[in-house]
């Protein structure tokens, strides 16, 4: 099977699976989610002594696995993105970051690819949340060799992680060369009218709207952020000196996440107009990830009208 | 523990217990036995009911209210996904997918898939303690 026709969830448990093999430090722990994470059965069943199940109870999972890291495991703590951020945030501020254990958490389903759980399970804020504590390092991987080259990476690592996880397919982006680089964004389409800076989800919706505005005559500049902190500031200072108008658009809250980042970065180097596509500080809702996304104004069409209108704007 | 604190005695608050989560049987992950000694520890009343049977719901309820000066736990043992037998009491019941008219059909009828395990019963009677 091409990697590429895989679930990221399947590509997770493969390379969890390969990790816990290569190295006996490395320990899987589940709240309760395992088998929407993919973990269950696979690995609960290949290493039944370095793989945890807490129950629904997040951060003692956490705190196990803090205790864990600071023992020298390597823990991978996986749950729905609202219980891996905000739930356990005060024990992930003080036995993780604070206390400088290198967990990796990973949260699974994020933004509107939780789909039909609503609103509750809905997460708009962890890429701010987390961005937002010092220590804390934040990655949204868009597909399979970029989720397999970051777990690698942070495996590796021996600093405080989190990751977001979609679980579905994605479309093919990169191929079995590509290495992940927190301090690195990828260049996907070179343009002058406008730069588009995404992360995760939305550099897919973006690859189509680059694609349709190119047909327009609109060359948009697509750059894509695996890692929204560290954040490449080289990267995007040179786009933008080049186009003089940002698009950001992300599986988030537009207060704090990426369209943040990329704000803070230039109201301090290299002042140009940024428009912010994501959720407009609301909760989600039930649904499925087209209507969603179309109700956000995030997916293709979505950013292609606001590239159009920066372009016009300028 | 505030309740108990505070003598919230018009609290009265039900267990829906049917003794599974999403992964697992609840015993399989972390056990909340022995559940009915944990909530009088914390100073609450403590009542065990058969979360099927209107009749002992009604009674229970009706004792819990004359609880004077400590709030009421009522632990309903039930089984989850009760009375539909392709998935009653199974782990694969939290969460279950219709995508279509036939399917429906079938869960609905509980015409069970082949190779379906027999589902698993439980039954509570006044003074076992599971």
């Amino acid at each position: 099977m091409n990697l590429h026709d895989k679930e990221l969830r399947a590509v997770y448990t493969d390379t969890i699976i390969e990790l816990m093999t290569e190295n006996s430090n490395v320990v899987c722990l589940e709240a309760d989610l395992g088998k929407s994470s993919g973990t269950v059965p696979r690995v609960r069943e290949a290493f039944p002594d370095r793989f945890f199940d807490v129950g629904v109870a997040e951060a003692n999972m956490i705190s196990i696995s803090a205790g864990l890291a600071n023992e020298g495991m390597v823990p991978f703590c996986a749950t729905f993105t609202p219980f891996a951020t905000r739930r356990a945030y005060d024990q992930i501020t003080i036995s993780i970051a604070y206390a400088e254990n290198p967990v990796k958490i990973v949260g699974t389903a994020p933004g509107v690819t939780t789909a039909k759980n609503g609103a509750t399970h809905m997460c708009f804020q962890d890429l701010a949340i987390m961005r937002a504590m010092p220590n804390m390092r934040v990655y949204c991987p868009a597909d399979v060799y970029e989720l397999r080259s970051m777990l690698r990476y942070m495996a590796a690592s021996r600093k405080p992680e989190y990751m977001q996880l979609i679980r579905e397919v994605m479309p093919p982006i990169f191929d079995g060369s590509y290495e992940f680089d927190p301090h690195k964004a990828r260049l996907l389409d070179a343009g002058s009218d406008v730069t588009v800076v995404t992360t995760g989800l939305t550099t897919k919706f973006a690859r189509q709207a680059v694609a349709m505005l190119k047909q327009e005559g609109i060359h948009a500049e697509h750059i894509h952020y695996p890692s929204v902190k560290p954040f490449d500031v080289q990267t995007l200072l040179e786009s933008v000196k080049k186009t003089n108008a940002v698009v950001t658009a992300e599986n988030q809250n537009v207060i704090g996440g990426l369209g943040g980042a990329v704000c803070e970065v230039l109201a301090e180097n290299h002042p140009v107009a940024v428009k912010r596509l994501g959720a407009q500080d609301r909760f989600g809702e039930v649904g499925d990830v087209a209507y969603l996304t179309q109700t956000l104004g995030f997916d293709a069409q979505g950013i292609a009208t606001a590239c159009r209108e920066m372009k016009k704007a300028k | 523990m505030f309740a108990a604190q505070h003598k919230l005695d018009n609290l009265v608050v039900i267990t829906d217990f049917n003794k599974m989560q999403i992964d697992a049987k609840v015993e399989e992950i972390i056990s909340l036995e022995p559940l009915v000694d944990k909530w009088r520890a914390f100073g609450w009343e403590v009542f065990e009911m058969n979360g099927h049977d209107w009749d002992e719901i009604y009674d229970t309820v009706n004792k819990a209210i004359k609880v004077k000066d400590k709030p009421s736990m009522i632990v309903a043992h039930t089984v989850k996904a009760r009375g539909n037998l392709c998935y009653e009491n199974r782990v694969e019941c939290h969460f279950i997918s219709i995508p279509d008219e036939n399917e429906h059909k079938r869960v609905i009828g509980g015409v069970c898939a082949e190779g379906d395990e027999q589902p698993f019963y439980f039954t509570w009677h006044e003074g076992t303690s599971e």
